[in-house]
C-alpha cells in the first residue's frame, strides 16, 4: 500500500515536471515582468538625479535590468514610461528635469512623454494654475498641434485637460468631438469641461455636458461640482446653491463626501447628519420621503421590462413559446398579491445541498410570517419543487398562490414582472440584487425607476430560527437621493475610503436646516 | 517626430487604400488608430513591432469600438508575436546543432566497422523497420475514419453559431473542430463524425478550411454539410448536449446521435444552445459534471470541444464516467491530488492501461 502510494507520488512528480517548461531566457511569459512604474522606482533610489546629465545612468540602469531580459524596455519607449511615472508619483520636479535632458540630448519628446507630461501638468495646476504654467500649457498644446495633422484619442484626452485650466479652456470642444470620432469621452474629460465652463461663467454650457454625462450612463466627477461651489462663493451667491441640489435631486446620483465637504466649508450652512430607519433626520427632525413612482411611469417601467427582460432577443433563451403563453393567461387572470416570493431564492438561502426537507420548511416559515400578518402570497417556483416533501408541500398550495415555470426557464424575470403586475405595494421577497436584469434595461431612465422601485420593495430573507420564525432586512421608510422637505434639503453621500453605501446608508447625510433656500 | 509619425504612416500604405475604399472617415480613423498605437508602443504598452502589423490586423483594429479594446487586441497581439519569435529562435538553434551533428558525421563517415555498425539498433543503424512516413501515418488513421463512415456511430458537430460568436471565438472554435477530428481518427473506434450547419462562406469555415485544407475533397473522409441535423438524421435518434439543459445524460447510448454544440463562449454567456434544441424539440442532456467531480473555484465549468468528444469517445469506450471525465482539465477540480491518483493522463502509462483494463471490468 505505501509502496503503491509512493509509486503514485513519483508518477505525479514526473508529470509534472514536464508540465513545468525549463524557465529559459527566451520563454517571454515565463518570468513576470517587473511594471514599468515599480521598475523606474527602483531605477529612481539607485541612481540619485541632481541634474538632467544624470539620467543617462537611469536609462542605463532600466536597459540593463535583469527584468528587462526580453529588451522590452527601449530606446523608443523610456521616455515615455519614464514621465508615466514621474506623472504617477506626481514629482514636477523631476519632469521638468527630465524634459531638459532631452533638449540637452537634442531629442524632441515624443507624443507619449508630453501627453504624460500634460497630465502631470493637469494634476498639479489643477488647484491653482500660475501665470507661468499657462504659458507653458498653451505652448506644448500649440506645438503639438502644429507637428500633427491628426492626434489620437490618448493624446487629445491629455490635451484637453490642462487646455480646460487655461484661457483657450473652449478648444477643448473640438477636442471632445475630435475624441468622439474614434473612442468614447472620459467622465474626468468632461467634468474638467463643465469645471471650467462654470469658472468661466458659462453655466448652461456647464449644465449641458453633464447631462450629457448623465445621458451615456456614467457620472461626473466632483471637479465639477467643486468648482461651481467656489465660483458661488467668490460671487456670493449662496441661494443658487439650490441650482446644485436640484441637479442631484433631478438626476439621482449621489455626490461624494468631498464636495459635501465644500459646501461646508465655503458657505455656512448644513450640518452633517444620520437619519433614522423611519426617515427622521437627527438634525431638524424633520421625516424624509419615500419618492413614489407614478402611475405613468410605473407603467412605462412594467412595458419595457417585460419587453426588454422576458422577450429579449430570442424567447428561447429564457423560456419557450407555450410557456410564455400559460404566463401571459395567469397574469391577466392574477389578483392582486400583497407579497410575491422567490421560492427557490428563499429554499437556497443558506446552501444547496440541505435537502428538500429544509428546503422547504424555510419556504413554509416565509409564508407563515406573511400569512401571519393577513397578506395574500403568490411564490414563484420552478416544476422540480412539487417533488418536495408532501405534508410542507401542501401547506405552501394551500397558504399561496403558485406559478411554476419549467426547470430550464429563469424565473427571477417573472418574479420581478408578476410583482410590477400585482401594483405598486406589492412586496417582493428575494436575496437576488437582480443586477442583471436591471442592466437588460438599457436606458439610465428605466434603470432609475427600476431602482427606485425595487430599492423600496424588496425584502431580504436575513434568517429563519429554529422556531421556524422568519426575519427579514427591510427596506428603510425613506429613499437615498436628494430631497426637500418642508423646504429643508437633505443630500445624501458617498463616504470617502469604501466607495460603496450598502450599509451606511443612513448615516452619511447633510442637512441644510430651516435656514437655506426655504423660499 | 513629423518625420517619425510619416513612417508610421507609410508602412502600412499599400494595405491602407483597400482597408478604406476610399472612404474619407473611414481613413481618418485608421490614421488616428495607426496614431494611437504609436502612442501606446511610446507610453511602454505591449504593442506588437510595426512589421507584425499586416493588414489584416490593421482592418480588425477598425472594427473595434473602444479604445480599450484595441489595447487589449495588441496585448494580444503582442503576446503571440513574442511566441512566434521565440518559436522561430529555437528553430534555429535546433537547426544549428543537427547541421553541427551532421558535420562531425561527415568527418568521420566510416567510424564504426561493419560488425559494431550492425550491432547498433536505431535510425540511421541498423533497423528492422522502413520509415514511417506521415502519408503513412495519415492513410492508417483515415482508413479508421472510412471505416467509421460505413459501421460507426454518427456523432454531429453543430457548425451553425458562428454568427453568435466574435472574430476571436470563430478562431478557436475553429482550432478545436480541428484537434478534436485528430483526436477522433487517432481512436481505435472512432465516430462518424458530421459537421453539419457548416456554411462555406463563414469565417469559422474559412478559419478550419486553413487548419485542413483538404476538408472539402470528395475522397477525404470527412462529412460535411450545409444542411442541418433535421435534415440528415431521424428526429427521435438525436440527443443535443448543452451544458445549460437540467437533465443529466446516464449512461451512453449507443443507438444515438448525439449533438455538440460547436461554440466557445468567452463574451456572450447566452445558452444559445439551450434555445435552439427548445426551438426544434429535440432532447437535450448535460454531462454528469456536478456528479462525478469536486470542482474547484474561479475557472468555471466550460469544457473545450475537443474535450466533450474525447470525453464521448472514451464513454463510447468504456461507459465509464470516472474514466472518461479524465478530460476535464485538472486546474479547474478542487483537489488536484487525489484526482490525478484516481485517473491517469497518458495513455502510455502502465498504470492507465491497468486503470484502462479495470475500467473495462467495471
Amino acid at each position: 500500500m505505501f509502496l503503491r502510494t509512493l509509486d503514485n507520488k513519483l508518477t505525479n512528480q514526473i508529470f509534472y515536471s514536464f508540465r513545468n517548461f525549463p524557465k529559459t531566457a527566451l520563454s517571454f511569459s515565463a518570468t513576470k515582468r517587473l511594471s514599468s512604474e515599480d521598475l523606474i522606482q527602483i531605477a529612481l533610489s539607485n541612481v540619485k538625479v541632481k541634474k538632467p546629465g544624470d539620467w543617462t545612468r537611469v536609462k542605463e540602469f532600466v536597459f540593463a535590468h535583469e527584468s528587462n531580459r526580453s529588451q522590452f524596455y527601449g530606446a523608443h519607449n523610456i521616455d515615455g514610461i519614464i514621465m508615466g511615472t514621474l506623472g504617477r508619483i506626481e514629482r514636477l520636479d523631476l519632469a521638468q528635469s527630465y524634459l531638459k535632458y532631452l533638449q540637452s540630448e537634442l531629442t524632441k519628446p515624443n507624443l507619449a512623454t508630453l501627453g504624460r507630461y500634460l497630465r502631470l501638468l493637469y494634476d498639479s495646476a489643477k488647484d491653482k494654475i500660475t501665470e507661468a504654467q499657462e504659458q507653458e500649457i498653451l505652448s506644448i498644446c500649440m506645438e503639438i498641434q502644429r507637428n500633427n495633422s491628426i492626434l489620437d484619442s490618448r493624446t487629445l484626452e491629455n490635451m484637453a485637460l490642462p487646455l480646460s485650466l487655461t484661457k483657450e479652456w473652449q478648444k477643448c470642444f473640438n477636442i471632445i468631438q475630435e475624441i468622439k470620432r474614434t473612442s468614447s469621452v472620459s467622465t474626468t474629460v468632461y467634468s474638467a469641461v463643465a469645471a471650467s465652463a462654470f469658472i468661466n461663467n458659462e453655466e448652461d454650457l456647464a449644465w449641458n455636458l453633464l447631462n450629457e454625462v448623465l445621458s451615456l450612463d456614467k457620472l461626473p466627477l466632483s471637479v465639477a461640482f467643486l468648482s461651481y461651489i467656489e465660483v458661488l462663493k467668490k460671487q456670493k451667491r449662496k441661494v443658487d446653491l439650490v441650482k446644485l441640489l436640484t441637479f442631484f435631486k433631478e438626476s439621482e446620483m449621489l455626490c461624494h463626501e468631498e464636495v459635501v465637504n465644500g459646501i461646508l466649508k465655503d458657505f455656512n450652512v448644513g450640518q452633517k447628519t444620520t437619519i433614522k430607519f423611519s426617515g427622521e433626520c437627527q438634525n431638524c427632525l424633520s421625516k424624509l420621503k419615500k419618492l413614489e413612482l407614478t402611475d405613468a411611469e410605473f407603467s412605462e417601467l412594467k412595458e419595457v421590462f417585460f419587453k426588454n427582460a422576458i422577450i429579449g432577443k430570442d424567447l428561447f433563451i429564457k423560456t419557450n413559446p407555450d410557456e410564455m403563453r400559460k404566463f401571459q393567461q395567469f397574469v391577466n387572470s392574477m389578483e392582486q398579491y400583497d407579497v410575491v416570493l422567490d421560492g427557490l431564492n428563499i429554499a437556497y438561502s443558506t446552501g444547496v445541498q440541505k435537502g428538500p426537507e429544509v428546503f422547504s420548511r424555510k419556504l413554509c416559515s416565509v409564508i407563515s410570517h406573511f400569512r401571519q400578518q393577513n397578506k395574500s402570497v403568490l411564490m414563484l417556483g420552478r416544476v422540480h419543487m412539487t417533488r418536495w416533501p408532501k405534508n410542507n408541500w401542501h401547506y405552501i398550495k394551500k397558504n399561496s398562490s403558485i406559478f411554476l415555470t419549467q426547470n430550464i426557464s429563469q424565473d427571477d424575470p417573472y418574479l420581478l414582472y408578476c410583482a410590477l403586475h400585482s401594483g405598486k405595494n406589492t412586496i417582493i421577497v428575494s436575496r437576488d440584487l437582480m443586477r442583471g436584469h436591471k442592466f437588460l434595461l438599457k436606458e439610465r431612465k428605466y434603470k432609475i425607476l427600476f431602482n427606485r422601485w425595487l430599492s423600496q420593495r424588496q425584502y431580504f430573507l436575513s434568517y429563519v430560527d429554529d422556531n421556524g420564525k422568519a426575519s427579514f432586512r427591510i427596506p428603510p421608510h425613506f429613499s437615498v437621493m436628494t430631497q426637500k422637505i418642508d423646504g429643508i434639503w437633505h443630500v445624501p453621500y458617498i463616504p470617502e475610503g469604501n466607495g460603496t453605501l450598502n450599509e451606511s446608508y443612513h448615516k452619511t447625510w447633510l442637512c441644510f436646516g430651516r435656514g437655506f433656500g426655504s423660499n | 517626430m513629423v518625420l517619425l509619425i510619416i513612417i508610421t504612416l507609410l508602412i502600412p500604405d499599400r494595405g491602407l487604400e483597400a482597408i478604406t475604399k476610399g472612404d474619407k472617415e473611414l481613413e481618418h480613423k485608421l490614421k488616428v488608430i495607426i496614431l494611437e498605437t504609436e502612442v501606446l508602443r511610446q507610453d511602454g504598452k505591449s504593442v506588437p513591432s510595426n512589421e507584425y502589423m499586416t493588414a489584416e490586423i490593421w482592418e480588425n483594429m477598425l472594427k473595434l469600438p473602444s479604445r480599450s479594446g484595441r489595447t487589449k487586441y495588441l496585448d494580444f497581439l503582442f503576446r503571440t508575436s513574442k511566441k512566434k519569435h521565440n518559436k522561430l529562435v529555437k528553430k534555429l538553434e535546433k537547426r544549428k546543432t543537427y547541421e553541427e551533428q551532421l558535420a562531425n558525421k561527415k568527418l568521420s563517415p566510416k567510424s564504426l566497422p561493419i560488425e559494431e555498425h550492425a550491432l547498433k539498433y536505431g535510425l540511421s543503424f541498423n533497423n528492422i523497420f522502413i520509415r514511417f512516413n506521415d502519408s503513412t501515418m495519415n492513410n492508417f488513421y483515415n482508413s479508421r475514419l472510412i471505416q467509421a463512415i460505413q459501421f460507426g456511430q454518427k456523432l454531429a458537430i453543430d457548425c451553425g453559431y458562428d454568427q453568435n460568436m466574435t472574430k476571436r471565438e470563430n478562431q478557436y472554435t475553429a482550432k478545436q473542430l480541428n484537434l478534436l477530428f485528430a483526436e477522433n481518427r487517432c481512436n481505435h473506434d472512432p465516430f462518424d463524425i458530421h459537421y453539419v450547419n457548416l456554411n462555406k462562406e463563414s469565417e469559422l469555415t474559412k478559419m478550419f478550411y486553413k487548419h485542413v485544407p483538404t476538408m472539402f475533397d470528395k475522397e477525404f473522409p470527412m462529412n460535411s454539410h450545409e444542411k442541418s441535423y433535421l435534415d440528415l438524421f431521424p428526429k427521435q435518434k438525436l440527443v443535443y448536449l448543452t451544458p445549460h439543459c437540467r437533465e443529466e445524460m446516464g449512461s451512453f447510448d449507443h443507438d444515438a446521435i448525439y449533438i455538440v454544440g460547436a461554440i466557445v463562449d468567452k463574451v456572450n454567456h447566452e445558452p444559445l444552445s439551450l434555445a435552439k434544441a427548445k426551438r426544434e424539440g429535440i432532447t437535450m442532456r448535460k454531462f454528469p459534471l456536478d456528479r462525478y467531480l469536486q470542482w474547484g473555484s474561479g475557472s468555471g465549468k466550460s469544457l473545450t470541444i475537443n474535450q466533450c468528444v474525447a470525453i464521448l469517445l472514451d464513454l463510447k469506450d468504456t461507459g465509464n464516467w470516472n474514466y472518461a471525465l479524465r478530460h476535464v482539465p485538472r486546474r479547474k477540480l478542487s483537489d488536484t491530488t487525489t484526482v490525478s491518483n484516481n485517473f491517469k493522463h497518458s495513455y502510455n502509462t502502465p498504470e492507465s492501461f491497468s486503470s484502462r483494463k479495470k475500467a473495462y471490468e467495471a
